[in-house]
């Protein structure tokens, strides 16, 4: 039974990650079933509670479940489907109280289905009231307003996930999950209010968060270490999503970091097991980041000669790195950063590049037609690789690469290994994320404010904050790897190379 | 006249005056006819200057530079005579104008050379091709401005017409590169823009020009460069070839060649279609290539 | 001329750059209105006069403003108008537009004499410029009109910026048909959002997205329908800045991209291809606040206010007498100006 619900978990997870945020998001949805507050007088904070001891505590206060019940009626089939396997995870549960639970969670939903009636918010019915909307004359538009989200763009209702704006506004946002290890709240509260940004950054954090796992796992009774350790961590992870979706690169490293669970050598001491996987998550990272990082500096650092000036976009580490190193073996060169809202990384990345004394300039990204024929070279990182060759990256990325593209500029993408993603995608819309509303809404460059700050009082305007787009592989000249600098339509030959999947 | 009259007369104005344009040289001789002519019917006339163009095709100056410079003349003259009884008056008045005429047209190249001079802006890189008048006296007006700029020549076979252009930039002091044909594109992503004189601009609103110019137009609009074509208002033909082989011989080919098997000759000169074509710098102003058309309509229709 | 003599050009030009005459549809207003004053109540007594007049004005404005065109595009159709007037009060047969045909059939040696005074060219002129002054005046709305020849139901709509045509043109076809604006922020002013709740009190279903997401957004687009502050000789624009990138987004998708564009925006002059010679920088502080501290001493800091838009990115130009290429602009610009004002 255990293996078993290990695989219908794993799916679980893997759904959860790598899939498009639609099953994404029906599943922290699904979570959610099992909430109920605390204190019946905090409505603010909202928990999830996966514990049965929670549950049973607590099951009086349905109530408090209308806030976030907003679904039909083929998510809660879903729920039903997802909850077994999540309760055998649970340590040392007897059928009967799993029985139990099950019954007083249903007749939480059912109450809360009751309450629910006045909330009109079905997909099926509002589809054909726009159909008929569109043959009809203009007298049934009201009836649409109600019916349309408010403050959303339609294109991405597959990104929106539940209470996406409660949310992203919350300044105090707990959750109380017995399953999660103390250093992943915090670090889910640093992923959601943006204190990490970046690919490396998150990944790095996330691996060390890991090693303070590993350090303090106590293996439950009657479990193996390497089973639970990878039980755990998907736990844990599918936590971290919930606050801020999986970036690629965490996606990977936490795959190959379960791939060598399963593979590792179950006849050891627990202590030398730990030991193990300590060594592993520090081989992976310095092999797959740090070395990697350096061998790409040393093939872009060939490129560069003396007298260019370089264009890089908002904030990447490694193309940091590859400047600094580059400088400091005594190239002369000049770099423009570009920049933009709402999140304006470029500056960061000014601070480090002048930090370290190269000449530097600073523009808006939509000045990018009045620099470009000076610029020489134009140095993008990216947030991952995709196998049709496009790259994934900060938005704004597409568009510095279509502007060098039309000046004849060379673009050149610098990539570890471990962000290529066999995902394949034509455009920005299918997979995305959609960011903050507020963070648009509020200019903190100057000291002028717009209308915009009261967004919330027009039902028909969407701030919309993407954090990705998608650059063609064509827009791209050369894709620099720790392998080799490759053409961008070679990416799914690395993904042949790379160790098992 | 007679046809071998004409003809030296053509000549003897295009060695002697070093910086007449063809076109010109063609109306100046075609002047001396009507200065010459004897009878006095219209018709005959009309017949005579025809008589003379094909003489002075027959040269080894450029055709189509010849052709537009008498349809130009020949349009002139028809439109000119109306009202008058006798043909000595109209005579008189033809010569009156022609003289303005030619008066205003030696003055076209002053016009091209202020107008194109403008777009070279200090630190320019300019390519052009062969050997161009216009061209020429373009870069020397704004080196007369004190303006800073460099320029890439072609050699251009088969007279390696580049070499002497090269020279004479070099003596007007400004920095001056000459380039293979073939290193038209190697040398694309470093110029600023193309420049190039015109032997005709053809209704469609391209240009006949020496051979070479067209992968040189191609080779700017693959690398996002500007082509400015210089070219005074006489050049304008009625020609509209769709394509390259659509091109009249007389034009592709000098009078000697065409005696020989033409399919194993070079021609001398291409066509270059408007798509390529950023703007012309004419005397009647700046214009795109679609309101070349426009001009001819409203001379010939 | 005197500078006391030009004072209500100074008048003028100071109005423009404290930003009390912002759009350009006031400064159209305001310029008529000097001119207006100049033909009445001016000293001048030949058309010859009056053009030196209005010449020395041009002058000073763009010696003072270069990149503002719309003072001087008015005052050049002026003179293109009393050019006409003067030529039909002496029958003449204008000049015009050099054309071979004129080169051929011209008897005159080339002489502009206006020196002849003209009694009933001060009234016609007057006549001329009421009528022109109402065009202005109803040139938004008459662009406006011709919003649903243009938008079809559910339809995306992008657009860059605040334009007031633009919002009277998509708010005139809203009342008919409904669709969708995305409106591009435009940094570093953001005046996207102003545009963005202006749309949206008119029911229009609006998005607000920052520059850097338009890339991401065009494959889903139908149309680019934005304003720009010139249009040059070539079919080219001179656009605020960022405008370019959109171009060439839409151009990868083959989006088509409409310019609504006033009659008082198309300027005979021809741009420098090098984005130097044309464009003026505005504060650095918009882009890197004076808040971020030591780091600005060490650091250039640009802010270009235009964008130069080649023509071959543009659509339709949409004017108040209907869509045109951007091929024929040179047509447009021989109806309204005349070639020799275009050196003064």
């Amino acid at each position: 039974m255990k293996v078993a619900a290990e695989k219908k978990d794993i799916k679980v997870e893997t759904k959860h990650i790598q899939k498009s945020k639609n099953e994404g998001c029906e599943l922290s949805k699904s979570q959610q079933t099992r909430v109920t507050s605390k204190k019946s007088n905090s409505e603010l904070n909202t928990h999830f509670i996966t514990n049965k001891e929670k549950l049973n505590t607590n099951i009086q206060a349905p109530s408090s479940i209308l806030p976030f019940i907003e679904r039909t009626k083929l998510e809660e089939s879903k729920v039903k489907v997802v909850k077994e396997p999540e309760k055998a995870c649970i340590e040392g549960l007897s059928k009967a109280e799993i029985k139990a639970q099950r019954r007083a969670i249903q007749d939480a939903q059912r109450n809360a289905k009751i309450n629910q009636k006045s909330i009109v918010n079905d997909k099926q019915p509002e589809k054909s009231i726009k159909k008929v909307e569109n043959k009809k004359a203009i007298p049934l538009k009201t009836e649409v307003f109600k019916t349309l989200d408010k403050h959303r763009v339609s294109l991405f209702n597959h990104l929106y996930f539940e209470e996406f704006e409660k949310l992203q506004s919350l300044k105090n946002f707990t959750i109380c999950n017995n399953g999660v290890h103390p250093v992943f709240f915090k670090l889910g509260e640093e992923y959601r209010s943006k204190s990490i940004l970046g690919s490396n950054a998150r990944c790095l954090a996330l691996l060390s968060a890991f090693k303070t796992l590993v350090i303090d796992f106590k293996t439950p009774p009657n479990q193996e270490f390497y089973r639970s350790l990878e039980l755990t961590i998907g736990v844990c992870v599918s936590y971290l999503n919930k606050c801020r979706p999986l970036a690629v690169s965490m996606t990977n490293a936490v795959r190959t970091i379960k791939l060598l669970l399963t593979q590792s050598d179950i006849n050891e001491t627990d202590i030398e097991k730990k030991k193990n996987v300590l060594e592993r998550i520090d081989r992976y990272i310095q092999d797959d980041i740090d070395t990697a990082g350096e061998a790409i500096s040393l093939r872009v650092q060939e490129k560069v000669s003396n007298g260019d000036v370089i264009l890089t976009y908002g904030y990447s580490s490694l193309i940091k790195r590859i400047l600094v190193d580059a400088h400091k073996r005594e190239k002369r060169f000049k770099v423009i950063v570009l920049d933009s809202r709402p999140l304006l990384e470029g500056k960061e990345m000014l601070r480090r590049l002048v930090c370290n004394d190269i000449p530097c300039s600073y523009l808006l990204i939509n000045a990018a037609s009045f620099v470009m024929s000076r610029v020489t070279k134009v140095l993008l990182g990216a947030h991952a690789l995709l196998a049709n060759g496009y790259v994934m990256s900060r938005t704004g990325t597409a568009q510095v690469a279509l502007v060098a593209n039309a000046y004849k500029k060379p673009v050149l993408v610098c990539c570890e290994n471990y962000k290529f993603c066999e995902r394949a995608q034509t455009d920005s819309f299918v997979y995305n994320e959609i960011g903050d509303c507020e963070a648009l809404a509020t200019i903190n460059t100057s000291e002028r404010s717009t209308e915009l700050v009261n967004w919330k009082n027009y039902k028909k305007l969407a701030p919309l904050n993407l954090m990705y787009d998608v650059t063609p592989s064509d827009l791209v000249t050369a894709v620099v790897t720790e392998i080799a600098v490759l053409p961008c339509t070679s990416v799914p030959v690395i993904l042949r190379i790379r160790p098992g999947e | 006249m007679q046809t071998s009259e004409v003809k030296s007369k053509f000549e003897s104005i295009l060695n002697e005056q070093e910086d007449v344009s063809t076109g010109i040289a063609a109306i100046m001789t075609l002047m001396e006819v009507l200065k010459h002519y004897n009878s006095i019917t219209i018709q005959g006339l009309i017949e005579e200057l025809k008589v003379a163009m094909e003489a002075m095709k027959d040269t080894n100056y450029s055709a189509a530079a010849i052709t537009s410079g008498c349809e130009l003349f020949r349009r002139f003259i028809t439109l000119g005579t109306m009202d008058y009884h006798t043909f000595d008056e109209c005579k008189e008045i033809m010569l009156k104008r022609g003289n303005l005429f030619l008066k205003k047209l030696k003055e076209a190249k002053g016009k091209v050379m202020k107008l194109g001079s403008q777009f070279i802006i200090d630190g320019s890189k300019i390519l052009t091709h062969s050997r161009s008048r216009v061209v020429l006296h373009t870069l020397r007006e704004a080196a007369k401005q004190n303006r800073y700029f460099e320029v890439f020549v072609t050699k251009s076979q088969p007279d390696d017409s580049g070499i002497r252009m090269c020279k004479d930039l070099t003596e007007l002091n400004i920095p001056c590169t000459l380039i293979l044909d073939s290193a038209i594109g190697y040398v694309m992503e470093e110029v600023d823009f193309v420049m190039v004189g015109a032997e005709a601009v053809v209704e469609s609103g391209g240009i006949v020009n020496k051979i070479g110019s067209y992968t040189m137009a191609v080779c700017a609009k693959a690398m996002n460069k500007p082509f400015y074509v210089l070219a005074e208002s006489f050049k304008f033909s009625r020609v509209f070839p769709l394509n390259q082989s659509d091109l009249p011989d007389e034009y592709k080919y000098s009078p000697e060649m065409r005696k020989r098997d033409l399919s194993k000759e070079h021609p001398l000169v291409d066509y270059t279609p408007p798509a390529l074509i950023t703007l012309l710098f004419t005397d009647l102003g700046i214009l795109t290539p679609s309101a070349v058309s426009d001009e001819l309509i409203k001379l010939y229709l | 001329m005197l500078e006391t003599e030009l004072v209500d050009v100074i008048n003028l030009i100071s109005d423009i750059r404290h930003g009390k005459v912002y759009t350009s549809y006031d400064v159209a207003i305001h310029t008529e209105q000097l001119i207006e004053k100049l033909i009445s109540e001016g000293q001048w007594n030949t058309a010859e006069d009056l053009m030196v007049l209005i010449k020395a004005r041009i002058n000073r404005i763009m010696s003072a403003l270069p990149q503002e065109s719309t003072p001087v595009n008015i005052m050049r159709h002026i003179l293109k108008i009393i050019r006409e007037l003067y030529d039909t009060g002496f029958k003449y047969k204008s000049e015009g537009q050099q054309s071979l045909h004129h080169l051929i059939t011209s008897n005159v040696d080339n002489a502009e004499d206006y020196s002849k005074p003209l009694p009933s060219l001060r009234s016609s002129l007057l006549d001329h410029l009421a009528e022109y002054k109402t065009g202005l005046e109803l040139s938004t709305d008459n662009i406006a009109t011709q919003a649903l020849e243009h938008i079809h139901a559910d339809e995306i709509i992008l657009t860059v910026g605040k334009s007031n045509t633009v919002e009277k043109f998509l708010k005139h076809a809203a009342e008919k048909r409904k669709f969708q604006v995305i409106v591009v922020e435009a940094a570093p002013l953001y005046h996207g959002h102003e545009m963005a709740i202006n749309l949206t009190k008119s029911n229009i279903q609006t998005t607000v997205i920052p520059d850097s997401a338009v890339f991401a957004m065009m494959s889903r687009v139908n149309k680019v329908i934005i304003g720009t502050h010139t249009v040059m000789a070539n079919g080219g624009l001179r656009a605020a800045c960022g405008v370019h990138m959109v171009a060439l987004a839409a151009k990868r998708y083959s989006v088509p991209i409409m310019v609504l564009a006033h009659m008082y925006k198309l300027s005979p002059l021809h741009l420098c291809y090098e984005q130097d010679a044309f464009n003026i920088c505005a504060s650095p502080a918009d882009v890197l606040p004076y808040s971020s501290g030591p780091i600005i001493n060490k650091v250039h800091v640009y802010n270009p206010v235009f964008d130069y838009v080649p023509p071959d990115l543009v659509t339709l130009f949409i004017s108040h007498q209907g869509g045109n290429a951007p091929s024929y602009v040179y047509r447009l610009l021989s109806e309204l100006y005349d070639p020799n004002d275009n050196e003064i």
